[in-house]
């Protein structure tokens, strides 16, 4: 069917393509790589003029410097048991609700949902001070509760849930009613399995969100063996020495396991996301 | 925390019938949102109505509001973050449309390579962000210049000029954005029907005119969605200038958020700070809005 | 069927490692975070009680200090950085005179820890440590906005030992009352660290700047010769060599009485150096810490006027530098002017909630009093005592090799010891903030210093409800 001349055009618009992209892909990956650099290089590197842009022999001794001051073998492990732990429930929390705002009409659905987006709108600074001293009042400072309940219900996640929903047939949640399925049932078997793209979009969303979060793990926390990588990181930024050998080797090994997971889900998030909203 | 998380059994069938299921399924929602939103945001609403002196408080009425209404440092930090998202909402989303169209062209391989790429950004923790870009912005040994002079240009004073500090803000925060909303708009370009452009086709519509007869007009709900969650971001915008110019020189990059924050946690008057949170919240509220009846919001209802 | 996989097997770890995270919680007890994290636990499940309990406690400990055989308990220090690690050495030290009291010090971050402190603050005092670290020009700020919760450490007799401290700092941990509630720790006596072979090279002879004057033209030599200019300054969020100067003439954002004196003729006059400084090509415009850092080592600057504290910091970011540096006296702003001043230092808080004021209060007093611990912070860690007894030690007088074999300790705390006291206030914070402002604006878009401190005064005054001189 191909003639040449259209040939000739593929082969210049791939290359006009690949050309875009990988500028695209330089610029947004540059900081990364000089992230990495500063990781393998002694401290000082970072300054020289011109930039030391190539891999030093520093890895290994930034690693133990990290290590000697943050114990960061535990830190990432508290990060990560916290970052899926909310993830899981805050996606099951999310698209039960997402679920019964999307299928269902009931008194009082619209004004909980708007009241729901309405706080995405306010900045957390504000509501920093009262929760924490709801957590004081509850005795749960420096416990992983604090950290993870207060965005368990995360808005987003509800509402990105709740669009997902939309695109269920009815049909299908009628004929499951047919059959005698009970409402939890009909949920568990009939509309999560349906829902997995939507679910891993939310689900990275949520793990990002928490892998991040960093200002109030920093105030409920107060045992550094329950630091977060954030919050370690952060530690080790101070007012007169700051080796940043040992922080970029920190923050490097703080991109890692959020890019598998974000590979990992990656697939599903790509087909999943806003699927419902759009196909209506 | 499990009690919450953990749905009442099936067992309990005879309560739960089409009509009450929602409210089992909205309640763990419902009830983390009360206590952990809902409580936090009305106290601090409250404390915008009080004013404290050395640690002793007392109802102000209005008084905060009023303060902030006469306050030329408020009106700069609306000036500036306005002008901030007027100049990079549409750039950023302009280049994630861009992107997104290029990513999901059917001559493309290692997709997901690209995807993830350009989605790293979006998932860097605040504090490598936070010095990378501070040390290769640097006027004097920063990358950026240096690479900049290869072409000839002279070194910018990218944080310390009131414009080109504001020019900092936007790169960084469209370097960190635009590859999460072309995530968002690639997934929404994947769903329009290929039909579509097959019929263009025919009709002999070029690939220009089928980008905006088909591509944008399907689009849309997708790109009010972006636009929606980037006014929100950009109107809190709080990390970045933070971080990178702390709002100056000479106050041009400092935010509502930013201001907020200096207010309570720099001079302790939390008091003005909520006022200042709510003063935004009504904003942000309003913003919405507008953005969704003027756009149109295809998708509700 | 692979995201369900994935969830299922992540529900599994989580339960795993959530059992895990339980057991170590409980099993910890050995280790000192883990018993932290226990007392909370038992001290949230009894909040009435123990409070009550506290406020006795603290009440009857009024006038009884210091029978180390009584005093015991565990106290939580916070700190960041080296000024932790130089407390954590001390806490040997200390157990020889109180071995019941265990000490534990938190090494957070500098920002993160005001940021909680503020926080712990604001909610009641919950989550506090039992000590804190806080800068010399933010205590006047906690003191204001939270009265109560601090220890008032004349109660404890700290009073004894005003006099051991040189008059500037003990004046700044007093609240209004003139009652100690800091106890000083380190200071910031200023000088001008300066690049040895640039000097040389320009044939600038260090001892020959004695006034800010002398200070421009030798900028303006070292710029000719060598093209590295002469200060760095981060113009729009640090004026820190404003502050310095205004310490030098005796001023600062507020006179005494309190009252905004950000726009004196003083104000004025070192803002004028400043922007002369700028206006010769000789200010290197330095963005935030790091490039402040970067600027020293890389030869971009050929001095950094700043408190004795950057000594630690050149020796640590450029050791190949060994040699290198001098420091001279900040210049005067007339010939025989006053050339001392102070830039920084902090201090250690008791705070009222906690469950053992005696214990605390004498971790806090062997600290800060005793010349052991306030020695080794100097020595390892470049932190410079306030303690004035400490300045005897032969230490002070020994050459320093990195500085080019100059007894720069000796010089610093010859400047110390003649620094004019600066009232802070509460208003501190945004006083700093609007300075910096002002600095911007001066520099940056050519306002006169005048009009520019004005404005910055009458932003203070309007925020504030302060007098303007």
């Amino acid at each position: 069917m191909m003639t040449n001349k259209n040939k000739g055009t593929v082969i210049l618009r791939k290359v006009g393509l690949y050309t875009a992209l990988i500028i695209g892909v330089l610029l947004s990956m540059f900081p990364f790589y000089w992230m990495f650099i500063g990781a393998t290089n002694p401290s000082g590197e970072i300054f020289s003029i011109p930039p030391n842009l190539l891999p030093g022999d520093h890895l290994v001794e930034n690693f133990r410097n990290l290590n000697d001051n943050v114990n960061i073998i535990r830190v990432m492990i508290n990060s990560i048991v916290i970052a899926l732990t909310f993830t899981f429930f805050s996606v099951m929390i999310a698209s039960a609700a997402g679920y019964a705002f999307a299928k269902y009409s009931f008194k009082g659905r619209d004004a909980i949902f708007f009241t729901l987006l309405l706080a995405i709108m306010i900045p957390y600074h504000v509501t920093l001070i009262p929760l924490f001293q709801l957590m004081a009042d509850l005795g749960w400072l420096n416990t992983y509760r604090a950290v993870l309940l207060p965005n368990l219900a995360y808005p987003f996640a509800i509402f990105l849930m709740r669009q997902n929903m939309r695109s269920i047939p009815t049909s299908l949640l009628e004929a499951a009613r047919v059959d005698g399925a009970g409402e939890f049932k009909i949920f568990f078997r009939v509309v999560l399995p349906t829902m997995k793209p939507a679910l891993a979009a939310v689900a990275i969303f949520l793990f990002m969100f928490q892998w991040n979060n960093f200002l109030w793990p920093l105030v409920v926390l107060g045992d550094s063996d329950m630091y977060t990588l954030p919050v370690a990181l952060s530690s080790l930024v101070g007012m007169s020495r700051i080796d940043y050998g040992q922080i970029m080797m920190g923050t490097t090994l703080s991109t890692l396991p959020i890019m598998i997971f974000f590979l990992l889900l990656q697939r599903q998030f790509i087909s999943g996301i806003l699927g419902g909203s759009v196909k209506e | 925390m499990n009690d919450t998380a953990k749905k009442p059994a099936g067992k309990k069938r005879k309560f739960v019938t089409p009509k009450t299921a929602p409210y089992f399924f909205i309640a763990p929602a419902v009830l983390l949102f009360i206590v952990f939103t809902i409580y936090p945001v009305v106290s601090s609403l409250i404390l915008s109505f009080q004013t404290s002196t050395a640690g002793v408080t007392s109802f102000a009425g209005l008084d905060n509001y009023r303060r902030l209404f006469a306050d030329d440092l408020f009106y700069q930090a609306l000036f500036n973050t306005f002008t901030i998202l007027i100049v990079q909402v549409p750039i950023m989303l302009t280049i994630a449309v861009v992107l997104a169209v290029l990513m999901n062209s059917a001559l493309l391989k290692m997709r997901s390579f690209f995807r993830i790429a350009f989605f790293m950004p979006a998932i860097t923790a605040l504090v490598a962000y936070a010095i990378v870009f501070m040390i290769m912005l640097d006027e004097n040994y920063g990358f950026v210049n240096y690479a900049l002079s290869w072409i000839g240009i002279e070194p910018i004073a990218w944080l310390n000029h009131p414009f080109w500090a504001k020019v900092s803000l936007i790169i960084a925060i469209t370097w960190r954005w635009t590859g999460y909303n072309m995530v968002i708009l690639l997934a929404g370009l994947q769903n329009i029907s290929q039909d579509l452009y097959e019929a263009a086709s025919i009709d002999g519509a070029g690939k220009v005119r089928q980008f905006f007869s088909i591509t944008l007009p399907q689009l849309k709900p997708i790109l009010l969605f972006t636009a929606v969650l980037s006014t929100i971001g950009t109107l809190q915008l709080f990390d970045e200038p933070f971080i990178l110019t702390n709002g100056g020189p000479n106050n041009s990059t400092l935010t509502i958020s930013l201001y907020l924050y200096l207010n309570g946690f720099r001079y302790f008057d939390f008091n003005y700070a909520s006022a200042i949170a709510y003063v935004l919240v009504v904003i942000i509220a309003l913003l919405s809005f507008i953005q969704m009846k003027v756009l149109g919001d295809d998708d509700d209802k | 069927m692979k995201i369900w996989k994935l969830t299922l097997a992540s529900v599994a770890s989580i339960g795993l490692l959530a059992a895990c995270g339980g057991n170590d919680e409980g099993n910890n007890g050995g280790n000192n975070a883990g018993a932290d994290a226990n007392a909370n636990a038992n001290a949230n499940a009894e909040t009435e009680a123990n409070d009550e309990g506290n406020n006795e406690a603290g009440n009857d400990s009024e006038g009884n200090n210091g029978e180390a055989a009584d005093v015991s308990g565990e106290i939580t220090v916070w700190g960041w950085n080296v000024a932790a690690a130089s407390m954590e050495e001390a806490v040997e030290g200390f157990q020889e005179q109180y071995p019941d009291v265990d000490i534990v010090v938190e090494d957070i971050g500098r920002e993160d820890l005001y940021d909680r402190l503020t926080v712990g603050f604001a909610a009641g005092g919950s989550g506090l440590p039992d000590i804190t670290m806080i800068e010399t020009d933010r205590l006047d700020n906690y003191f204001g906005e939270f009265p109560d919760g601090f220890v008032n450490l004349s109660e404890h007799g700290y009073d004894d030992h005003e006099s051991k401290f040189p008059e500037a700092k003990a004046a700044a941990m007093k609240n209004a009352d003139g009652d100690f509630l800091a106890a000083p720790w380190d200071i910031g006596p200023a000088g001008v660290f300066y690049n040895v072979p640039l000097f040389e090279e320009a044939g600038v002879n260090a001892d020959d700047i004695e006034t800010w004057d002398d200070f421009v033209e030798a900028g303006t030599t070292i710029l000719d010769e060598t093209g590295s200019q002469m200060v760095p300054i981060d113009i729009s969020n640090d004026d820190a060599l404003f502050r310095m100067m205004m310490n030098q003439l005796g001023t600062y954002y507020f006179d005494e009485d309190g009252n905004i004196d950000i726009h004196s003729d003083e104000a004025v006059q070192a803002m004028s150096v400043i922007q002369d400084l700028h206006a010769a090509g000789l200010v290197a415009n330095t963005d935030g810490w790091d490039g402040t850092v970067t600027a020293t080592v890389n030869n971009t600057v050929a001095t950094v006027p700043f408190g004795v504290w950057y000594a630690g910091t050149i020796t640590d970011q450029a050791p190949e530098q060994e040699g290198e540096w001098d420091v001279f006296k900040l210049p005067a702003f007339e010939e025989g002017g006053n050339r001392d001043a102070n830039l920084g230092g902090s201090d250690l808080s008791v705070l009222s909630h906690t469950e053992h004021p005696e214990a605390a209060y004498a971790f806090v007093e062997y600290f800060t009093t005793e010349t052991e611990p306030q020695m080794n912070a100097l020595s390892e860690y470049g932190l410079f005592p306030s303690l004035v007894e400490t300045y005897d030690d032969p230490y002070f007088e020994e050459e320093q090799e990195f500085f080019n074999n100059s007894p720069i300790w000796s010089l610093f705390a010859d400047v110390a010891e003649g620094t004019l006291p600066a009232n802070y206030t509460s208003d501190y914070a945004r006083a700093f903030r609007y300075a910096s402002d002002a600095q911007a604006n001066v520099l940056l878009s050519e306002t006169p210093p005048a009009e520019a401190l004005e404005e910055a005064a009458g932003r203070i005054a309007n925020e504030t409800g302060r007098d303007q001189n």
